[in-house]
């Protein structure tokens, strides 16, 4: 399909690019359309572009790499709208892609991710929730240090320019291009489990979305 | 909400209200200054604790991104691959 996009002009979008978010994104209650555009290179970063109001689009994250002890705890119910249904055999089930919503301040350019309220997405149903959870410490404005292109630049941009204060680095695995390995199986991983009435179930989280 | 109609029910533990056809909150238990409410809904009603919900909402407002990204990040984000697919084609119609 062909949307109009305030940021980045005319779009041609494959179907397969475009996820429903039944209750919209909260904040965004009447957009329930959206669609998602990868920047090129290889950082997992992603616009979600609304495709009902060219004016909003929303930059996310895949957790995984940049939050590696991410541990999301949600509720059997929490998943039905986006047609996931957790029968207690079914450990693996349709692959659910995990992002979270990244703000860059206006005026300071540093970024931070919101871990409170991830955006789940059932990548066979093309339908999304963004579900904010209960019972965690993650916050909304959770500091992000965006992973360095593989192909660095030599025109005197910083590198550390997006380096937030604070944020603990020790034991984050690079493969020396300032972006975590993403074969390395010994890393930990941002994980999804699923309460269920029978105890918890490890979903399998993917990262295509 | 508040300010606006808002219907104010006066409810005892072990009652209820029953909100639509499907939507049935019971109070549970009065402790002091907390209550605790029974929710049935079913799940194509999501229920959200407020507060936190709220803070979501003012959270993606937020990220709606700046026009101008600096550079850095432009170079990072600002490069969608279909844009110039898009852009190519536009320039192959005109020709035609």
């Amino acid at each position: 399909m062909n949307i109009e996009t305030t940021r980045f002009g005319a779009l041609e979008i494959e179907d397969s690019k475009l996820i429903t978010f039944p209750f919209g994104l909260p904040g965004f209650e009447h957009l329930s359309r959206w669609c998602i555009l990868h920047p090129e290179g290889d950082i997992d970063i992603s616009w979600f572009q609304s495709t009902e109001d060219p004016a909003v689009a929303l930059l996310t994250a895949n957790p995984d790499a940049l939050f590696p002890d991410y541990d999301v705890v949600v509720n059997e119910r929490d998943l039905a709208p986006i047609g996931v249904h957790v029968a207690d055999t079914d450990v693996e089930g349709p692959p659910i892609a995990l992002r979270v919503v990244v703000t860059v301040n206006g005026e300071t350019q540093e970024l931070t991710a919101n871990l409170r309220a991830p955006i789940l997405i059932n990548a066979a149903t093309q339908l999304g929730l963004q579900l904010p959870l209960i019972g965690t410490d993650f916050s909304v404005n959770h500091p992000l240090i965006m992973p360095e292109p593989k192909q660095s630049k030599t025109n005197g941009h910083k590198t550390n320019g997006h380096k937030m204060k604070g944020h603990k680095t020790n034991g984050h695995k690079t493969n020396g291009n300032g972006i975590p390995g993403n074969g390395d199986s010994s890393q930990p991983h941002s994980a999804l489990s699923v309460k269920t009435n029978s105890g918890m179930i490890k979903r399998h989280v993917t990262a295509n979305s | 909400m508040e300010g606006r109609n808002m219907l104010v029910l006066t409810r005892k533990p072990g009652e209820a209200v029953r909100i639509g056809m499907n939507l049935v909150i019971t109070i549970k238990e009065i402790r002091g200054k907390q209550v605790r409410l029974g929710i049935e809904a079913p799940p194509s009603i999501p229920v959200y604790r407020e507060e936190i919900y709220e803070s979501v909402m003012q959270s993606n407002r937020e990220a709606l991104a700046p026009e101008q990204l600096s550079g850095e990040l432009q170079d990072l984000l600002g490069i969608i691959p279909s844009k110039k697919k898009q852009k190519n084609q536009e320039e192959q119609e005109v020709k035609e």
